[in-house]
């Protein structure tokens, strides 16, 4: 069903508030809900909603979120398995045999993860949630950029350290019966506990309680079954959009999956990602009439403080000057100001 | 198990010599593939016995010394059965296993806790002493003439310890079909080779299994992983290996702790002092009486003769105390001994059959 035309609305991307609760409810899995509070915020751990404003006439509620974690896995260790390479070489008898090892570790502790992209899929048709997943990866990546970037040069020891390298990870392969083909021919000999349970109980961190039980040692994969083995690395076909959204900002599957359905992991270096050439910083000038000559997404100069992250996309126009343009009304519903500084970037709708 | 046996022929072990080569091929000849460390090749059999030849001649062991034995019924030339030792497994190169390991992974937050059997390849039989070759013509595998093929080896070994590791392993033939298509073949080597195991046997050439096994991987293998055939062969006999295994199943050899790389048979190890034969061995001076009658106080012995070049071994029923044995004529004759000379000497379990003899 699709109620809300929001392809050429206004977004406002913020912080996960109280009032959120019900709308992401609609869209995340009751569990992630019982086991992490969306609108408790930490240095480490933000979530931003999206919440379209374009029209007076519309609902202000979140469509969609994105969780944004920095220094991951430093509290409770993360894990992943690392999908390497082993060869076996007999030059002289013509056997070359490469083969593919998975090795179980937390080769990302410490970096930053993006997880819980979801949109309010009910409400909006396959360009929507097209676009509004670009707009939650590239808000995110905006936000980090600009921390990244404000914090560089800052020689305060007591700032977190912000580590530059993003992760995503994107869902595995699983059949129509919920089956997950990795999870069969790998994960369950070694847990046959319940995995539903397991996963009310813990949430994603199950898998790292799972990990206590999955072989330490290089797993070659060519011992595993066919289905398995076919598995690796394999996005589900339900995470095209999601794929898509981390590819356009230049995330790419790197060496490793997940440990239950082995679904990649995308990542990438936050300097090299595209916006990190792209973001500038803009005073802004308010306006009646722009004659707004493209979409922009844009931050306020960072102030300090965890809940300093409200993000906005919006049409706009840049001037000889440098100068950020955009109009009297998006700049009331926003809470922008004319001499405001803001990182601000192009965002092709 | 105690051997049994259903007729009173009397065997005699002798070292191999350039005569024994069609009786080394006839027993190559009739071992399925795999199964043997004889070669099926006639150079290659000639070789292996001039190595033996030369090893039972010659003063200067290195530890690549193969020696090989035939067994025959005193008084027929016929050879009936084929053993050997290599001094050194892997000599100047390794020997691989794979090494049975139980690791027990535990999640406290999930109160799980599980036991994982792995498979590790290890090279920790490199330079044991390692029993090879027996073969026994099947009309007397219910004889006690395996008994005698088997184990006067260990009184060759208790002879010459010089020559010897002070460990020993043997390796049995695991589960395969005629063609010799293995279940942990399949499961495990086929993956990294494509073929079958005859076919890399024949595209080595000949080579040493370390050869093969350096293309595998090193780390560990999970067992849950495998195939239930290929998880159910791991330590299991192929059925030509049930006799010898038995034998050394009761001299005492751990059989638990390795398994072969390719057909997962057992490899059993232990320390040759641990040994039941070697441990029961005595030096006892040769006394002759007239005939070996059954009488009380008699049992069967294993009795071998100490000069390396001239080994002999007969099982016989025979009368011993702390300082003598009594041995009739024949056995004099096989042994190559006379009155007061001094020979090996190790009691045999023997459950006597109820067939009248």
């Amino acid at each position: 069903m699709n109620t809300l035309n929001t392809l050429n609305s206004t977004w406002q991307l913020r912080l996960a508030q109280n009032e959120d609760i019900t709308a992401l409810s609609a869209f995340l899995a009751a569990s992630t809900l019982e086991l992490s509070d969306p609108s408790e915020h930490h240095a480490d751990d933000q979530w931003l909603v999206a919440v379209p404003i374009a029209a007076a006439a519309m609902p202000s509620v979140a469509m969609g979120c994105i969780r944004i974690r920095r220094n991951i896995g430093l509290a409770q260790p993360r894990y992943w398995y690392h999908v390497g390479c082993v060869v076996h070489a007999a030059p002289d008898l013509g056997l070359f045999h490469r083969q593919r090892t998975l090795l179980i570790g937390n080769d990302h502790t410490g970096c930053t993860e993006l997880s819980e992209i979801s949109t309010h899929d009910r409400q909006l048709d396959a360009s929507e949630r097209r676009m509004l997943t670009r707009l939650l990866v590239r808000s995110a990546l905006l936000l980090l950029h600009r921390d990244h970037l404000t914090h560089a040069n800052d020689a305060d020891p007591a700032l977190p350290a912000l580590a530059n390298k993003v992760i995503a990870g994107l869902p595995g392969l699983k059949d129509e019966f919920g089956v997950v083909p990795f999870w069969q021919g790998l994960g369950r000999h070694f847990y046959a506990g319940d995995i539903g349970l397991a996963q009310a109980r813990f949430g994603e961190l199950w898998l790292s309680h799972v990990a206590a039980l999955l072989p330490r040692h290089p797993l070659v994969a060519a011992l595993l079954n066919e289905s398995a083995q076919a598995a690796i690395g394999c996005v589900h076909a339900d995470a095209s959009v999601l794929q898509d959204a981390l590819s356009e900002v230049g995330l790419r599957a790197g060496e490793h999956v997940n440990l239950y359905d082995a679904g990649p992991v995308f990542e990438g270096h936050l300097e090299l990602l595209r916006g990190a050439s792209g973001v500038y910083t803009r005073t802004l000038v308010v306006q009646a009439d722009i004659e707004a000559s493209t979409w922009c997404l844009l931050i306020k100069a960072a102030e300090g403080g965890v809940a300093d992250a409200q993000l906005s996309l919006l049409p706009a126009r840049v001037n000889f000057q440098g100068e950020l343009l955009i109009s009297a009304d998006d700049a009331q519903r926003l809470g922008l100001h004319s001499g405001d500084q803001v990182w601000a970037e192009e965002f092709k709708l | 198990m105690k051997p049994s046996f259903s007729a009173p022929q009397r065997f005699l072990l002798r070292p191999c010599n350039a005569d024994d080569l069609a009786a080394l091929e006839r027993f190559a000849a009739a071992s399925p593939v795999g199964i043997t460390t004889l070669p099926n090749n006639r150079a290659a059999l000639a070789d292996r016995l001039a190595r033996s030849c030369h090893a039972f001649a010659t003063e200067d062991a290195s530890g690549e010394e193969i020696y090989l034995f035939a067994l025959q019924e005193i008084g027929n030339e016929r050879v009936i059965g084929i053993s050997g030792i290599a001094a050194r497994a892997g000599f100047s190169d390794r020997f691989y296993s794979f090494r049975n390991e139980f690791v027990v992974h535990r999640s406290s937050a999930l109160g799980v806790s599980t036991r994982i059997h792995t498979l590790h390849l290890c090279h920790d039989l490199t330079d044991v002493s390692l029993l090879i070759s027996f073969h026994i013509d099947a009309a007397y595998a219910n004889t006690l003439a395996p008994q005698l093929l088997s184990r006067a080896r260990l009184l060759f070994i208790a002879g010459h310890p010089e020559r010897f590791a002070d460990r020993l392993a043997a390796e049995s033939a695991g589960i395969a079909d005629d063609n010799g298509r293995c279940p942990l073949w399949d499961a495990v080597g086929r993956r990294f080779f494509g073929m079958d195991y005859p076919a890399v046997e024949r595209l080595t050439g000949g080579r040493s299994k370390s050869f093969i096994a350096d293309l595998m991987p090193p780390s560990p293998v999970y067992v849950p992983l495998l195939p239930e055939e290929a998880q159910w062969a791991i330590g299991q006999l192929h059925p030509v290996a049930e006799l010898p295994f038995s034998i050394l199943l009761d001299e005492g050899f751990d059989t638990d702790t390795y398994v072969d790389i390719f057909d997962g048979g057992p490899t059993v190890q232990e320390r040759i002092a641990m040994l039941k034969t070697v441990g029961r061995a005595r030096m006892l001076a040769v006394q002759r009486v007239e005939q070996a009658d059954s009488e009380p106080g008699q049992s069967w012995q294993i009795i071998a003769s100490a000069e390396l070049g001239q080994f002999r071994a007969v099982l016989t029923q025979a009368k011993t105390n702390l300082e003598l044995v009594s041995l009739d004529r024949v056995a004099l004759d096989a042994l190559g001994v006379m009155q007061g000379d001094r020979v090996r000497v190790a009691q045999l379990d023997v459950v006597e059959p109820e067939v009248a003899r």
